[in-house]
């Protein structure tokens, strides 16, 4: 017999307002702590100091082979290889790569031999960037990666060309620019060394379109951010890239009827487009990876995706998109893990997911939702069909309906039957539940209760309070409930006895059972 | 040895510098591309593979690494990125991280071997040469002249 059994919480408002008290006094004493901490170092390194003016000059040699901080010998970053010490500088700016020269001999003129260059946001110049160029010894490193981002553009045409034709001399595999306006010289990244290619030109003017059209077969991954292009160029650039896995349009002009058809395509992403008479095909059977958000046309062709294992869905949040999401969504009934918006009531009473079966194979689900009754409906929906769900991320819902919207849109008996209607829920492997940005109301708080009464498997809950309203400059860390013993079933009549074990990873809960 | 499970899958045995023993499946190990060397060179046949490296609490970790990343597929990205999460959060003080990232380098296991390295370099960013020394308890052994040089030589970057 287990010493302790599993838990059942019953969660009232007021526990989840009381975690989450707890949880913040928690975090004020840590920090009065630390500093009482500080403080009494900070004592006895003035104490300490003071005492070793005296013997300076007689220990000054011994000083050089003991180091005051010894400690028992452990791994440090010193210890590590070189090629280790690259690898970590070829995640950083190379503003600091450069910086990080002067930490000691051994990190000297590192950055020499870092494959990326990466130039973020218009902290340094052109003249840096030129004289970063300039300065890499012609033996350095071949580039794996250049990025570049500027905010404002001035007269650096030429000068772009030539940073991007020095990367290209070093053979360099990913590009990435993000540049205020057009660059006339695109045709130079038609090189067959550039694997990846990704374009965010903010205010560009339609493109000389052969300029993207040369760009060649070599490239797999090709993304391109609030370009000006038109639909016959998306068009060829989807056919004529014979390698192409990874296509995204985000914040494009100039395109009204897209068609993107292929076998080859793996990923596709689309976001941020609105165009009321504009209309998107997709007819993609490989893909596997799939965005569409916030992009609204007036008619949508979308043919199934047998195979899509993860996509994220989201419209404008109004009843007359409700139809839309829907058509999407019904297109990869297969999918595994979905991140899209609640649609309350309307799922429930269409019954669109549990008739026609979609979305059986959900392991994990990220919804964008509110906590009231009829957001609760809509989340039951999904829960209902997802057998296999796993993973549940709810996070805070911008939506433009309100309860009135419902009122009018349905039959009002219709609505009352529906919230006397049992809801007969099995959740059984659902492992992890994660709540962002809750306020700690009531109708969370019942819904939580809910959650541990029917999740057998459920092992852990993660809480994120919004942090409107707390006093200036605090933020409270998520709180975690985690049951202690996973793999035990819940027994419901023992959920009077519980007992909140405040550890330092989390709230744990601990419950005695009564011999 | 190599023992065969019920599901007729091949088990390796990993031994830490510590003497611990490990007993994993050999697809698990095989993450690492020295073992799986060792593995195709023989070298496994006989007893355990001794890891010399290695020290046994670095090795579970590793260990545990590899079985999650050896269970699924690629396809399931989403879920191992927030796990991979978790995992480097859980050694987050820079000792545990050096070791893992002497482990993942003496292993070849690349994925492990970038996860730790954007933790790191995340560590790093926005400090100055003097806090990344107190950080990583790394000694200034540059002489004054060195160092007068050393800033010549970059003063060009912040100026």
């Amino acid at each position: 017999m287990p010493e302790h059994a599993p838990y059942v919480i019953n969660f009232s408002d007021s526990l989840l307002r009381k975690l989450i008290q707890l949880k913040y006094e928690l975090q004020k004493k840590k920090e009065i702590e630390l500093e009482e901490e500080k403080r009494r170092q900070k004592q006895q390194e003035e104490e300490r100091g003071e005492g070793e003016e005296e013997e300076e000059e007689e220990n000054e040699e011994v000083s050089d082979l003991t180091n005051p901080n010894d400690t028992p010998r452990q791994t440090t970053i010193n210890d590590l290889p070189d090629k280790i010490l690259i690898q970590i500088l070829s995640h950083l700016p190379t503003f600091d790569a450069i910086g990080a020269s002067f930490i000691s001999r051994r990190w000297r003129n590192l950055w020499f031999r870092v494959p990326a260059l990466i130039f973020p946001n218009n902290y340094q110049t052109t003249l840096f960037i030129h004289r970063t160029i300039n300065t890499r010894p012609p033996s350095s490193a071949p580039l794996k990666k250049f990025a570049l981002q500027l905010e404002r553009y001035g007269d650096v045409d030429t000068d772009l060309w030539i940073w991007l034709r020095y990367a290209i001399n070093r053979s360099v595999q990913e590009i990435d620019l993000d540049i205020p306006t057009n660059f006339p010289h695109l045709s130079i990244l038609t090189h067959p060394c550039i694997r990846v290619l990704k374009i965010t030109q903010r205010n560009s003017v339609l493109q000389d379109s052969n300029d993207f059209l040369r760009l060649k077969g070599s490239l797999t991954s090709l993304s391109l951010n609030t370009v000006r292009l038109s639909d016959d160029m998306v068009g060829e650039l989807i056919s004529g890239l014979d390698n192409l896995r990874s296509f995204s349009l985000e914040r494009c002009k100039g395109i009204k009827d897209v068609k993107i058809c292929s076998t080859r395509l793996r990923e596709l992403k689309l976001r941020f487009f609105q165009e009321k008479e504009g209309s998107l095909e997709i007819d993609c059977p490989m893909l596997g990876v799939f965005t569409l958000e916030r992009f609204e046309v007036g008619e949508y062709d979308i043919k199934k995706f047998s195979r899509l294992v993860e996509a994220r869905v989201s419209f404008l949040h109004k009843l007359e998109y409700y139809d839309t999401w829907l058509k999407v969504v019904t297109s990869f009934p297969r999918v595994m893990y979905l991140s899209t918006q609640n649609w309350g009531p309307q799922l429930v009473l269409s019954k669109d997911l549990s008739d026609n079966s979609l979305l059986t194979n959900l392991r994990q689900l990220e919804l964008e939702t509110d906590f009231s009754k009829y957001d609760m409906l809509g989340v039951a929906s999904f829960l209902e069909t997802s057998l296999y769900l796993e993973r549940l991320i709810l996070k805070p819902l911008h939506s433009t309906i309100d309860e009135g919207d419902y009122c009018e849109y349905f039959d009002l008996k219709k609505m009352k039957a529906l919230f006397n209607k049992h809801i007969n829920l099995s959740i059984p492997s659902l492992k992890e539940v994660e709540l962002k940005e809750i306020k700690a109301t009531k109708s969370e708080a019942i819904f939580l209760s809910f959650l541990v009464l029917h999740g057998v498997a459920l092992e852990k809950i993660d809480m994120t309070l919004l942090t409107e309203g707390l006093p200036e400059g605090v933020s409270l860390p998520p709180v975690t409930i985690r049951r202690l013993l996973p793999q035990e079933k819940i027994c419901r009549e023992e959920a009077k006895n519980v007992k909140f074990d405040l550890v330092e990873d989390g709230i744990h809960t601990v419950y005695k059972k009564k011999k | 040895m190599s023992i065969t499970t019920e599901n007729n899958e091949k088990m390796i045995t990993l031994m830490s510098s510590d003497g611990e023993e490990f007993v994993v499946e050999e697809a698990v190990a095989a993450q690492s591309q020295t073992i799986k060397h060792l593995i195709e060179d023989g070298c496994s046949t006989e007893g355990s593979i001794p890891l010399p490296n290695v020290t046994g609490r670095v090795l579970s970790e590793v260990i545990q690494y590899c079985k999650k990343h050896s269970s699924s597929d690629d396809k399931e990205e989403k879920e191992l990125e927030a796990w991979d999460a978790e995992f480097v959060k859980a050694a987050d003080d820079h000792v545990a991280l050096t070791d893992l990232m002497m482990a993942a380098n003496f292993l070849d296991i690349k994925g492990l071997l970038d996860l730790v390295a954007q933790t790191l370099a995340n560590m790093i960013t926005g400090k100055s040469p003097e806090e990344v020394r107190r950080m990583w308890n790394i000694k200034n052994d540059f002489t004054p002249e060195e160092a007068e040089k050393v800033r010549k030589e970059n003063q060009w970057a912040f100026e």
